[in-house]
């Protein structure tokens, strides 16, 4: 019996709850209608909205927090493929760069064989100073492409040297700094001549020239032609020093190469035979 | 009166949370309702009339934190503090799995009565999330149930958890 009266007690609580709910929500519809404001609403409010504000207050480190932490991932992911990019962009602009280099030197090189009256072959040097006792480097031409033995070998900037073995698809070079390289040379203002000779240094030797010969420092040095390898004109280097000795018939001048040989990377092999 | 008291505080404090918390605690879409999870607790605990009232302070706090249903959001709530308060003396308060049942069921009873007296113009939209919400609110219900089992004391156990208590404590006593 008392199971039966808590039922009905508890039935008739619902059923008022429900119906001052329903009261409730009319009210508040008659309310939103006319634009009055809604009192038990607003007493509930009253009550819960500083409880709002503190747990917002709260929650704000917290948010602050893991916002931080979320910005801090991000900002690893995105550093990590922008060092990824970094990397792959300055691999690319290394390579664009040597196109750009390449591309300008092919230019000069292919102004220059139009220039010139021989017959010649752009190579590409595929070795450079394989010993340290002699200046040589390898072409990538040999004989199959119609490079023989005392071939001369120059670039736009001037003389390098002369080929001294052949395969049939690479040459060796003597380049004009190796100690046993000799070339008939000139002073290109005065026409004094000489031999220029290497000495395994990064200067050159330009020998016999006469005592009283008009030679002076920034003389441009040209190849006389003498000798039959090189052709006459050619630009060997420049005078940086006089070297006169007193009692001495003859002088000498110190002759800086116009090429750079650790840099060469193509040079022209002028062939033999009719232009 | 504790009772009351910690029904009160409770809802005032969880309406609190379901305006300040309750939307950075989505996962996905779904947002947990504090509300419903602490009404199935409490008639769970305390009975049908407490769920009652405790369904009916968590309507009006809901109502009023939302500003438009208030009645619905009242009846829903009551209804479903009333029927998890009818369940109290068939259930065994110990087991976990009575305030995550009691949290899932509420809210698929709670948001079913609100539609009816509130019916959305797109019904599919409205219940497509509800499942997943009612799990939601199943998980959220057992800390709560557990927090407020805690603020309550024994005094809401029935006869027959009592007597269960008893013989719990009675054999650790003995194992001692």
């Amino acid at each position: 019996m008392p199971r039966l009266q808590r039922a009905t007690k508890n039935i008739i609580l619902l059923a008022t709850v429900l119906v001052l709910s329903a009261v409730i929500g009319a009210s508040q519809k008659r309310a939103a209608a006319t634009g009055r404001p809604f009192l038990p609403e607003q007493i509930i409010q009253a009550v819960i909205s500083p409880f709002e504000r503190g747990l917002y207050w709260i929650c704000t480190p917290v948010r602050t927090v893991k916002r931080s932490l979320r910005t801090r991932r991000r900002l690893q992911t995105e550093n990590k493929r922008l060092r990824a990019d970094v990397l792959r962009l300055t691999e690319e602009n290394a390579h664009l760069t040597e196109l750009a280099s390449e591309s300008a030197r092919l230019r000069e090189a292919v102004g220059f064989s139009e220039s010139r009256p021989e017959r010649m072959r752009l190579a590409r040097v595929i070795a450079a100073q394989a010993s340290r006792r002699f200046d040589t480097c390898t072409l990538d031409l040999g004989g199959n492409d119609g490079v023989v033995r005392e071939c001369a070998v120059i670039t736009p900037r001037g003389l390098v040297g002369r080929v001294f073995e052949t395969t049939p698809n690479t040459s060796q070079v003597l380049l004009l700094t190796d100690a046993t390289s000799a070339v008939g040379a000139m002073l290109s203002r005065s026409r004094a001549t000489g031999i220029c000779e290497g000495q395994q240094s990064n200067t050159l030797i330009l020998k016999y020239l006469q005592r009283d010969a008009d030679a002076h420092v920034g003389d441009v040095v040209v190849s006389s032609g003498m000798g039959g390898v090189y052709p006459k004109g050619l630009v060997i280097g420049r005078v940086v020093r006089i070297i006169s000795k007193p009692g001495d018939f003859l002088k000498s001048a110190e002759v800086a190469p116009s090429v750079k040989f650790d840099t060469l990377e193509e040079a022209f092999v002028i062939l033999k035979g009719p232009t | 009166m504790r009772a009351t008291l910690v029904i009160v505080c409770a809802m005032i404090l969880l309406g609190a949370a379901q305006g300040a918390l309750a939307h950075r605690m989505t996962i996905g879409q779904i947002s947990p309702d504090f509300l419903i999870a602490a009404t199935a607790a409490i008639g769970l605990l305390l009975g049908p009339t407490a769920g009652t009232l405790a369904g009916m302070l968590a309507g009006l706090a809901h109502g009023s934190i939302t500003g438009v249903g208030l009645g619905s959001f009242m009846a829903s709530r009551a209804l479903v503090g009333c029927l998890a308060g009818s369940a109290k003396s068939h259930v065994f308060h110990d087991n976990p799995l009575v305030p995550l049942v009691g949290g899932i069921v509420g809210t698929l009873v709670a948001e079913s009565v609100f539609v009816l007296l509130n019916p959305p113009a797109r019904l599919g939209e409205w219940f497509a999330p509800l499942p997943l919400i009612a799990i939601y609110n199943g998980i959220i219900a057992v800390p709560t149930y557990w927090v407020l089992r805690r603020l309550l004391g024994e005094g809401f156990l029935t006869t027959k958890t009592r007597r269960h208590e008893g013989i719990r404590r009675y054999r650790e006593t003995s194992n001692e």
